[in-house]
């Protein structure tokens, strides 16, 4: 689920993601200079016209400090830090992260205080549960009510108490319709033995489950001992047709020509069709994963002040379109979306149309460590 | 030495027992470590699962290490041989790789590497394949990832040895009739044995913890012992079972540091 890098053409945005995911998780620190994603690129001009033209906030008092963002990699563009910068005097540091749990893990080890975080639906739940979100003052967030009806009030959070969504997005199947020919509805014609070895993946041991359940017709959730015993001999099938495992950059594989078919976020497959149009997505019949990303203030926020702003800054239609304009996911914005081009909204990755059994992830625990074994022996036997 | 020995125990000494307690401790739901004693974490190191991959770690770290020093070898012999300002030169060609980021070099061989990229493109211009080779995404290209970005770390202390040879040794073994390789098996190898062990220390100590190359390069089927421990912390919010396998590493890599240590002793007397 990481946002795709549109302006560049797959590689030297893929660097960056390593430098900053990957090789933290190494410990090979002295490799983590590079700037934040989005650093190099300059503001554009347009930008920050559009953020300066936009009223101010009615409820902003005098803001100071730093705002420490804590997000996934390419998901916020410059000129909306630079803009809310420009506006409120706030300077806002960009960390980010490759996956869900990795901004767990440094969020516990406690490092640094993050004013701000962008964690998916699901660990949204789990963080809330161990009592680390603070809980939104919507009265400093008048913009909330751009939100779209159906992103309110989802399980994972049924009084929207701790979180604001960011962009949503699906995991789905990208095809290069030059290849394939014939058609493709859902995992069984991805991984019917057709295409073996032109097939990528996400490298997430969840996500592949989940696959796995859907195609079994069991909830996403409903994940336990007994269901991914269910699920081991379907995977045991489709896992050694899988010629790349990758959440990093999957659309790379695809865009070089060296596999034909993905299982991949729908941002990377959205930034796949605009690249060429022999691209499709395709939302699989079995049943689909959608995520909703949020932003959320932890406890040990150090200027929650701030963060608010920047929440709402980020909520406005205009600052919504320029995030949707450099990352094509899925705005929850219902305002922002009145502001995008007939093209933006007719790209399929980003606004499928036909959307069946929509299902987002729940917390699942100490559980997710059987899952992470499940895929890993597979992987280690399927060579 | 006061100084030192705060360096060890700081650097050293406390984040080892870090690592040993929490390998032996439980986790709660966000996989975060609690103080309490549970072996669960240990024991999972030994289900075949695991161990099967710690082996294959070792196959390809073992691999690694053989093909950087023996393709170091006569590396480091030309750069000890040179002339100056040659010696010079070559050497900082050894040195430049480390300019870069080892990712940054793994990205340049996918480029080339790639179904459409430039080894198959010059292949398919030559007419030598009618269909483009599979090259990118295979075992091969993760070993020649990893032994391209090892191999200046073999060659280093295998010049610091060639580079204290004494010619005349050679000399007098060719003279007093002994063929060139009886020459290099009995007099240069034992002479160069201290530079060996040290570039098989430097390339197989860092290559068995090193995914991110295979994976980018190999397509990241094959789970190595450093993606397993990575996936704890960054998937499996199993904290413990990341700190059983880094401990395991360790206890490998001491008892092959006192091995090495026998050997150089062995060298010497």
């Amino acid at each position: 689920m990481i946002a795709p890098g549109l302006a560049t053409q797959g590689r030297d945005d893929m660097d960056r993601r390593w430098f900053l995911g990957g090789l933290a998780t190494l410990g090979l620190a002295a490799c983590d200079k590079k700037p934040p994603a989005g650093g190099a690129e300059a503001p554009a001009a347009s930008a920050s016209a559009a953020a300066s033209a936009s009223p101010v906030a009615p409820a902003a008092k005098k803001l100071e400090g730093e705002l420490l963002l804590f997000a996934w990699s390419e998901y916020v563009p410059q000129e909306v830090l630079d803009g809310f910068a420009k506006e409120t005097g706030v300077k806002v540091k960009y960390e980010t992260y490759a996956s869900n749990e990795e901004m767990l893990s440094k969020l516990l080890a406690g490092g640094a205080r993050y004013d701000l975080i962008q964690p998916s639906e699901y660990m949204v739940e789990a963080l809330a549960k161990k009592s680390k979100l603070a809980k939104l003052d919507r009265a400093k967030l008048p913009n909330a009510k751009n939100i779209l009806a159906e992103y309110r009030g989802l399980p994972h959070d049924p009084s929207d108490l701790w979180g604001v969504p960011y962009m949503a997005g699906t995991v789905g199947i990208a095809v290069n319709t030059d290849k394939i020919k014939d058609p493709i509805k859902g995992y069984k014609d991805v991984f019917s033995g057709k295409h073996k070895g032109r097939i990528v993946v996400v490298a997430d041991a969840r996500e592949i489950v989940s696959w796995a359940l859907s195609s079994l017709s069991i909830d996403i959730n409903d994940v336990t001992p007994d269901t991914l015993a269910k699920a081991r001999p379907v995977l045991e099938k489709w896992l050694p047709q899988v010629k790349v495992f990758d959440s990093d950059s999957p659309k790379t594989a695809m865009l070089n020509g060296d596999v034909d078919v993905g299982v991949i976020f729908s941002g990377e497959a959205a930034a796949l069709i605009k690249a060429n149009k022999k691209f499709t997505y395709v939302l699989p019949e079995e049943g689909v994963h959608r995520f909703i990303d949020y932003l959320c203030i932890p406890t040990t926020a150090k200027n929650p002040d701030a963060a608010h702003a920047f929440v709402d800054y980020v909520l406005r239609p205009e600052v919504s379109r320029l995030i949707s304009d450099k990352f094509p996911y899925t705005n929850p914005n219902g305002e922002a979306r009145k502001l995008l081009s007939p093209e933006a909204m007719a790209n399929v990755a980003s606004y499928p149309t036909g959307v069946g059994k929509l299902a987002t992830f729940r917390d699942i625990g100490k559980v997710a460590s059987d899952v992470d074994k499940l895929v890993t022996d597979l992987r280690a036997k399927s060579k | 030495m006061p100084v030192l020995g705060l360096h060890a125990l700081v650097l050293v000494v406390l984040p080892t027992l870090v690592l040993v307690a929490y390998a032996f401790a439980d986790r709660d739901e966000l996989g975060d470590v609690v103080a309490s004693p549970s072996t669960e974490a240990v024991g999972r190191v030994l289900s075949p699962v695991y161990l099967g991959i710690l082996g294959t770690s070792l196959g390809w770290a073992g691999a690694v290490t053989a093909c950087c020093v023996v393709i170091g070898l006569p590396i480091a012999w030309t750069l000890a041989m040179a002339r100056p300002p040659w010696d010079r030169r070559l050497l900082a060609l050894v040195m430049i790789p480390f300019f870069t980021s080892i990712l940054v070099r793994a990205y340049a061989l996918m480029t080339l590497l790639a179904a459409e990229g430039w080894v198959a493109g010059a292949l398919g211009a030559l007419g030598v394949l009618k269909a483009p080779p599979e090259l990118l995404y295979t075992p091969g290209a993760a070993m020649l990832g990893l032994v391209s970005v090892y191999l200046p770390m073999a060659v280093l202390p295998l010049h610091a040895s060639v580079a204290k040879l004494d010619p005349a040794l050679l000399e007098a073994a060719l003279d007093l009739g002994a063929t060139p390789v009886r020459a290099f098996v009995h007099v240069v190898l034992p002479l160069l044995r201290p530079g060996i062990l040290a570039a098989v220390t430097l390339t197989f100590v860092p290559s068995i913890g090193m995914f991110a190359v295979v994976d980018l390069l190999g397509g990241g089927r094959t789970p190595l012992v450093g993606s397993v421990i990575a996936n704890q912390l960054g998937g499996a919010r199993d904290w413990p079972f990341g700190a059983a396998l880094g401990v395991v590493l360790i206890v490998l890599f001491v008892a092959g540091s006192l091995g090495t240590r026998a050997l150089a002793r062995g060298a010497r007397a």
